[in-house]
């Protein structure tokens, strides 16, 4: 509030918002695109929007890479920040958009819905996220959670005529407005109380210390549960089942990966930087000391302790017994948020840099696993059931090596990324003494295996019992698949170099200040 | 003049409403406007504080909310139209195919 | 620096992968090519280890053959290998047993023969890695990795009920090896704490100082682990079920070299690196060993399926190895390393000649045959050799093994070595019953009578089998020189300080084993 700088250059603009602009530019000028290719063949139309939309995502990741890695700023009076890490969430996330347009390219002509504004959606959807992960205002991240909300509600009731797409995205929906309800509610007494919506200047206001603890406890449990809806986190995940199955594939695979990133990077964001930093003297957070000693550090950590052990228990466990694998894969992505918070409860850099490389690799291996499915799948919902699977190991061994890949990487074993994941997170959390929570993650992990391989063994074990006749396969969709596959493996065995670059990133969350 | 924690109570009470008329209602279009009724006890909250605090910025939110609203009104009308058209029913317990 | 030999041989296995994807195998000849492929894979891993025999140093007891490369640097995660006189033997052992195996399965498995054979040799490679890994990061890696080959050969390859069977192997293994994983990185920060240094090399967590409290946990974790693999009484319910449903090469792979990787754990990482949780424990180990020996040869008495007797009499002979290991006496430890070695020539040679009949007459119940003995000479002599080298006759490798176990037993607690030989007689008495149902008496099923004898390739690989069991029966010393100052270092390391508490415990143990033998004599009514 006090260093309002009104005057940037646009130099200046494209290095903090280089990003966004693209996006939201790029997806206007998609709507444009859209109507002069109206009147032409729906293949020509729906090959072009794709292959635009591929190539806006990659200008995306090559402009977010190539920009000025060491920049740290924050533009629009103080309201979207460049560091390290929103960058690196923000790769994180077109990538994600990268793999689904370019599997939708095959999804959307699979199942005869050639339309332009699909991918129109996917990109203000990205750009939502971005804004998201950027804001440090919480004006601000309302409006980027909503503008990301809104096209993904969107896409998810993208099935015009299915019921399951429709009852999907309207629970979706209504949940997800509940929840933005509950964070709004939460901001509004954080500007009460602090009159400011700053994230900095609320936590200088809070390790202040002259506060009344109530307000701002309740709307610190009002925010976090807004963004637990969004992390699918027990017990704020009753959408997630019906949604993931009710979706599009390629869509279903995007939300668990891009949505979860955006929600996870905000929440420590706004965990870290707005809500338990210890300020050193010279007003930077000091991350060495421990959150325990500041003054919310005692009621949010066992409440995450508890909902992340919920999580790994209800996902994992819940997940046994479905038949359809989309819904299957929606209980696995609830237990690997209770994974990824048992690397914000450590609550050290260990754990932050281990929750920003969970989120890198479960965006290949779940996106993989869904570009697997809406292939098998041929239609939406032709050959969804886990019966369908049997004996498909030896009718499409490509597809079906890549599946238990991706779930072998979901389970954890080594060497793949999913392994190397967990390690970090679970050594994260054993470092700061959570002895007994690592071990029953561990212990439900066991569990996950046993749904994940059961996919591989009817894959390989069971003989078939009906024909299953898989989509037309289309060249981007098994590009995206390889890139996936070898991602998952390439981080598996040397994960150095991710990990350090995570490292940086989540060492810059000081930086906003 | 009117104390500040009178409209804060208010505006409590209205969220309550809101959060409970969601909980109960069955009927799609009344989730909506509970959950309408619990932005705009935000709203009323924001524009008391911002009046109060003398700080401009808590309008600015309000009228930022009153648009975003209106975006997600449009959106979730535009979902209850196509659910319509696939159940033929607004209550809640007939949209029930996806479970397990 | 020499050449890294360990590194050639723990990967040479995948080098015959790739050659492998390479081949189709929709004719009968593309799978020839892929079988032996894999054979000249498997036996050039083999002649690989034999560089690493004249490179080892049997005067050393420390590491050898190191080799260190930075991995995660980060964590301190190494690629670090290097081998002492126990993982030397396991390594020979397991590149001699592989091209046994494939051999094997020459007729046996035609179906699916590609994947099969790279499941086979990813094995192979992962067993290697577990052996010569010095890293615990890189150690779990391995572990795990050897996971999900087992669980293919197992699950589709293997018999009627062999999803339940992978499934329960997988379980098992997993549960045990997690909470390992948790430990071991409880382990690596106690370390960090103590000298700022944050590593996951073995050599430099040996000594660790931690509470007392938390060596034991941690032991039990590892413990847990390994016994479950060993397997050690009561968690060896996996192994039948595995064993029976597995095709011939898997219960050989699994026999042979899989369950040695529990007792490996235990001489490797869980004694050495927890030596006062190891003192805690080991009454309550040394007893259980000995109702698994006990318990081991009763059930397997009373199975009418030979695999499966032959699978229980592995938890009998595993039972032995992990009393030898406890003994803390130099005679023991040789011998349960020697019994080790002996255990994977012998039940993987009872699992190959299982397999052979299986192949013939496709059922491996004891009552199916009787006087086979007249129609198929040649492999009821061979089947008679193996017996005897499993039962522990002299001249056989067998008895060198179970002689220094219960040698070193019965220098340190007579009671334990006492119900250990009941052991070796209940061995002879279901291992002989077995024999004399099988081929001797009159021929009852006529089916037997067109019973075809072994074909060369099949004596082919029993062959060296057999030099192996007389070999070490005669001349053990070949084998146990190289491994006495190995043993010594680890008997050092193992040993706890405070010799007070010792004849405590075993007073302790003692109670406990009057216990045990009133159950079994319950058992036996």
């Amino acid at each position: 509030m006090n260093n309002i700088n009104m005057s940037f250059d646009l130099y200046h603009l494209w290095q903090v918002c280089g990003g966004q602009l693209i996006l939201i530019v790029a997806g206007l000028l998609l709507i444009l695109v859209d109507i002069i290719l109206m009147e032409k063949d729906q293949e020509i139309r729906g090959r072009w929007m794709g292959w635009l939309t591929v190539f806006i995502f990659a200008a995306t990741i090559g402009h977010l890479a190539c920009r000025e890695w060491d920049l740290h700023d924050t533009i629009f009076m103080n309201v979207f920040s460049a560091d390290k890490y929103s960058i690196f969430i923000s790769i994180v996330m077109t990538c994600a958009g990268l793999l689904a347009a370019m599997m939708s390219i095959g999804y959307l002509r699979n199942n005869g819905l050639v339309r332009g504004e699909y991918y129109i959606l996917l990109v203000f959807a990205v750009a939502g996220a971005i804004g998201l992960i950027q804001s440090v205002d919480l004006l601000m991240m309302f409006i980027t959670l909503e503008v990301m909300s809104l096209a993904i509600y969107a896409l998810a009731a993208f099935l015009k005529d299915s019921s399951y797409s429709q009852e999907g995205a309207f629970k979706y929906f209504l949940l997800g407005s509940f929840g933005s309800a509950l964070f709004l509610f939460g901001v509004a007494i954080i500007y009460g109380t602090t009159g400011t919506l700053n994230i900095t200047q609320m936590a200088q206001y809070i390790s202040g210390g002259s506060y009344s603890t109530l307000p701002i406890l309740v709307a610190f449990a009002m925010i976090m549960a807004g963004f637990f809806f969004k992390m699918a986190m027990v017990p704020f995940h009753m959408w997630t089942p019906d949604v993931y199955e009710g979706a599009p594939s390629v869509i279903t695979g995007f939300m668990a990966t891009a949505v979860k990133a955006a929600a996870f990077g905000v929440f420590m964001k706004v965990l870290f930087v707005g809500f338990t930093p210890i300020l050193a003297s010279s007003g930077q957070p000091d991350f060495a000391a421990t959150v325990n000693l500041s003054a919310l550090g005692p009621y949010w950590k066992p409440v995450i302790w508890w909902l992340a052990l919920l999580s790994m228990f209800i996902g994992n466990l819940i997940a046994v017994s479905q038949s359809n694998i989309k819904r299957m894969l929606a209980y696995s992505s609830i237990a690997h948020a209770g994974y990824m918070a048992v690397g914000i409860i450590a609550a050290n850099g260990e754990g932050r840099m281990g929750v920003l490389f969970y989120l890198f690799a479960y965006t290949l291996m779940n996106i993989g696993a869904f570009g697997v499915v809406y292939l098998i799948d041929g239609m939406e919902r032709k050959a969804q059931d886990l019966e369908d699977y049997r004996g498909l190991g030896y009718i499409y061994p490509s597809l079906s090596f890549l599946l238990s890949l991706f779930l072998v990487a979901m389970a954890g074993l080594p060497p793949t990324a999913g392994f190397i994941a967990k390690f970090y997170v679970f050594a994260a959390a054993i470092k700061e003494g959570y002895f007994l929570l690592a071990a029953l993650g561990v212990l439900t992990s066991v569990i996950g295996a046993y749904y994940y391989l059961r996919v591989i063994y009817l894959m390989y074990m069971k003989e078939k019992v009906k024909d299953v006749e898989r989509g037309p396969i289309a060249a981007p969709t098994v590009v995206a698949l390889v890139i996936a596959a070898l991602g998952v493996v390439y981080l598996g065995l040397l994960p150095e170099n991710l990990a350090s670059v995570a490292n940086l990133a989540q060492q810059s969350l000081a930086m906003i200040f | 003049m009117v104390h500040l924690s009178w409209y804060l109570t208010v505006s409590a009470m209205l969220f309550c409403i809101g959060v409970f008329g969601f909980l109960t209602r069955r009927n799609i279009i009344m989730m909506l406007l509970s959950i309408e009724l619990m932005l705009n006890s935000v709203n009323l909250n924001l524009a008391a504080m911002s009046h109060y605090m003398e700080d401009i910025r808590g309008q600015v939110l309000v009228f930022f909310i009153i648009a975003v609203a209106a975006a997600e009104a449009a959106i979730g009308l535009g979902i209850v139209v196509t659910l319509f058209r696939n159940y033929r029913s607004v209550y809640t317990e007939d949209i029930t195919i996806l479970k397990g | 620096m020499n050449a890294p030999i360990l590194t050639y041989v723990t990967f040479l296995p995948l080098l015959g992968v790739i050659f492998i994807m390479a081949v189709p195998q929709r004719s009968e000849a593309g799978k020839n090519v892929i079988r032996a492929i894999a054979l000249v894979a498997s036996l050039f891993t083999f002649l690989a280890s034999l560089r690493i025999y004249h490179a080892f140093d049997a005067s050393i007891g420390a590491f050898q053959l190191l080799e260190d490369h930075v991995w995660i640097p980060s964590y301190g995660i190494h690629y670090k290998l290097g081998i002492d006189g126990l993982s030397f033997w396991l390594i020979l052992l397991t590149t001699f047993l592989t091209p046994l195996t494939i051999l094997s399965t020459w007729r046996a498995i035609d179906k699916r023969v590609k994947e099969f054979q790279v499941a086979l040799l990813v094995l192979e490679t992962a067993m290697l890695g577990t052996f010569v890994a010095l890293d615990l990061f890189l150690f779990y890696v391995f572990w795990e990795l050897m996971l999900i080959p087992m669980y293919l050969i197992i699950g589709v390859w293997g018999g009627e009920r062999r999803i339940y069977a992978a499934i329960k192997f997988f379980l098992y293994t997993a549960v045990g090896s997690l909470l390992m994983l948790v430990c071991i990185i409880g382990l690596v920060y106690f370390h960090n704490e103590h000298t700022g240094h944050l590593t996951f090399d073995l050599l430099q967590l040996y000594g660790t100082s931690m509470p007392r409290i938390y060596e034991i946990l941690f032991f039990a974790a590892f413990a847990l682990a390994f016994a479950i693999k060993v397997p050690m009484f009561p968690l060896h319910t996996w192994l039948p079920d595995a064993h029976v449903e597995a095709p011939t090469a898997g219960s050989v792979i699994l026999a042979g070299i899989l369950l040695k990787m529990g007792t490996y754990g235990f001489f490797r990482f869980a004694m050495p690196l927890f030596p006062q949780g190891s003192a805690y424990f080991a009454p309550l180990i040394i007893v259980l060993s000995i109702i698994g020996i006990i318990y081991g040869a009763l059930v397997a008495m009373v199975q009418p399926d030979i695999k499966k007797l032959v699978a229980y009499s592995s938890v009998s002979h595993l039972g032995y190895c992990m009393l030898g290991l406890y003994v803390l006496t130099r005679q023991g430890v040789e011998g349960s390393v020697l019994q080790m070695i002996n255990h994977g020539i012998s039940t993987g040679a009872l699992f190959l000649l299982v397999g052979i009949v299986y192949e013939r007459r496709h059922t491996r119940l004891i009552k199916e045959y009787g006087g086979i003995a007249r129609i198929v000479p040649i492999y009821s002599t061979i089947f008679l050799i193996v017996t005897l080298s499993s039962i522990g006759f002299p001249t056989t490798n067998g008895f060198i093994g179970e002689f220094l176990i219960l040698l070193g037993a019965f220098k340190v607690n007579k009671i334990a070595a006492v119900f250990a030989a009941t052991g070796v007689i209940l061995g002879a008495v279901y291992m002989l019953w077995m024999v004399q149902r099988v081929f001797y008496g009159q021929v009852k099923n006529p089916k037997n009578l067109a019973l075809k004898d072994m074909n060369l390739r099949e004596v082919a690989y029993m062959l060296p089998l057999l030099v192996l069991i007389f070999w070490i029966g005669l001349y053990p010393n070949f084998f146990l020189k190289k491994m006495h100052s190995s043993v010594e270092h680890f008997i050092n390391q193992v040993k706890v300080e405070d010799v007070q508490e010792q004849p405590h415990n075993f007073a302790a143990a003692n109670n406990i084993l009057q216990l045990g033998e009133v159950t079994v004599l319950k058992v036996k009514e």
